[in-house]
């Protein structure tokens, strides 16, 4: 009775040589971990549970965004404000309802990544940093998890499998030094192609399941490099380098205590949020760069401490204005505007060194008449 | 001698091409190479450097006949080199 079933959903590709009951019997077994549900994670989860991959985690904290749309396209533009993960469960049960989902309302992190990857067989990395990235790769070298690597710049992308077989290439190997977070010379405006996305993400997809199948070759130690605009691929073999083992955690304690924040170059002094006193004291420094983001008619006017006005809605042209050598904080008229206006610089700009005044001017307004007092 | 580098992701924007011409002839994205001399990865790269010098700034790996290499590694003129650096968008 469950094989009718399953003929007459799956029917089209049992016939595909190779697959048969077989395949999809594998596939049905599998547990897959999908990171991130962004440009690459919105094509791969599709693939993987429209063909029967029998287990799904799917894993992002991030909420639907405006400019999410252009590229992440499993979302609507009615899914703004929702959580990614609960969207993605109810888009995928709905294509394939036999999807056993697991939801993880979480970014990837030194204190979850180890209990979570290790439930899963294989690991799609579809995040968006390299901290996450050097974080995946060395919780699957640790716990002998085959990972699917994904990453685009502009139009260009790279898949490939690490962690996987004989003579096992991981990340490191390849990169063995992270670009430190404000490295990049000229990326005020990287932009992404939403084509990249689709490609490299729906290609990580066909990297897990020939890995679960067995059919035809993979990108194990192998690096693929797609370009949309000239539709080339290159691909070069990957091997050890005696690098990667010098710094690669060795343990599960050696990884939790591990620094990467200064391995990647990250800034973690400033968090996302800035409170009405800390900007009171920030807006003195000569380090920072204070954005108003509000329209030019908008009051209060404010003259206590510099800034540049660039609203909203103009921010795309006059990205150039941001002076990525200082801490940029944003501030709007109660701190809703500025939380997009962030995910927009980290979405489409790669900027991540940008932080807000939470509940906006008026906040810092009733803080400096309180002090007043 | 003659060497085609393929430039990939940000090492484009610097280098001006996705590709540099490693010849006898000068031109913009080309680099003045001796027929007598045999040259290896790292004066190679030195020479990039040099021609430009914003790559000494970024991290990339170098493949050579679609073989990622780790250490200097000798090139002939028909050698295929690619400097390839990270990506992470998503």
């Amino acid at each position: 009775m469950e094989n009718d079933f399953l003929y007459e959903h799956y029917q089209r590709q049992l016939p595909l040589k190779n697959f048969g009951l077989e395949a999809q019997v594998k596939l049905q077994h599998a547990n897959v971990l999908v990171i991130g549900l962004g440009g690459l994670g919105c094509p791969a989860i599709q693939y993987l549970s429209a063909i029967g991959i029998g287990h799904i985690g799917i894993m992002d904290g991030d909420t639907v965004s405006l400019s999410n749309l252009h590229r992440q396209i499993l979302y609507t533009y009615q899914d703004i404000g929702q959580l990614k993960t609960s969207v993605v469960e109810k888009k995928i049960l709905g294509l394939n309802p036999s999807t056993k989902i697991t939801l993880y309302n979480d970014y990837i992190t030194q204190q979850n990544a180890f209990d979570i990857i290790s439930n899963y067989d294989i690991i799609l990395d579809c995040t968006d940093n390299f901290k996450a990235r050097y974080i995946i790769n060395d919780v699957c070298y640790l716990l002998n998890k085959p990972l699917v690597f994904g990453a685009v710049f502009q139009y260009e992308g790279q898949v490939s499998i690490f962690n996987h077989g004989k003579d096992a290439v991981n990340y490191r190997d390849l990169f063995p030094y992270s670009p430190k977070e404000n490295e990049s010379p000229n990326c005020m405006q990287t932009g992404v192609y939403n084509i990249a996305t689709g490609v490299i993400g729906t290609l990580q997809a066909s990297e897990a399941i020939k890995l679960i199948t067995g059919i035809g070759e993979t990108l194990t130690n192998k690096l693929l490099t797609f370009h949309s605009l000239n539709i080339s691929f290159y691909a070069i073999d990957l091997t050890k380098n005696k690098l990667s083992s010098k710094e690669i955690p060795l343990s599960r304690s050696e990884f939790e205590s591990y620094h990467y924040d200064q391995f990647c170059g990250i800034n973690s002094s400033l968090s996302d949020d800035i409170s009405a006193e800390e900007f009171d004291q920030l807006i003195q420094s000569d380090d920072v760069q204070i954005i108003d983001i509000r329209n030019e008619n908008e009051l209060p006017k404010i003259n206590n401490f510099q800034s540049i006005q660039i609203p909203l809605a103009s921010l795309h042209e006059n990205i150039h204005l941001l002076d990525k050598q200082k801490k940029i904080i944003l501030f709007c008229h109660s701190g809703i505007r500025t939380q997009t206006a962030i995910e927009l610089l980290h979405d489409d700009y790669q900027i991540s060194n940008v932080s807000h005044l939470k509940g906006g001017i008026i906040k810092w307004l009733d803080f400096k008449s309180k002090k007043n007092d | 001698m003659e060497i085609k580098i393929l430039v990939f992701g940000s090492l484009v924007e610097i280098v001006g091409n996705n590709f540099i011409e490693l010849k006898e002839l000068p031109s913009q994205t080309s680099i003045h190479l001796k027929d007598d001399i045999q040259y290896d990865t790292n004066s190679i790269t030195e020479s990039l450097k040099i021609k430009f010098p914003e790559l000494s700034k970024m991290k990339f790996v170098i493949s050579v006949d679609r073989n990622i290499i780790h250490e200097n590694t000798i090139i002939h003129s028909s050698s295929e080199i690619a400097i390839l650096p990270p990506f992470s968008g998503g």
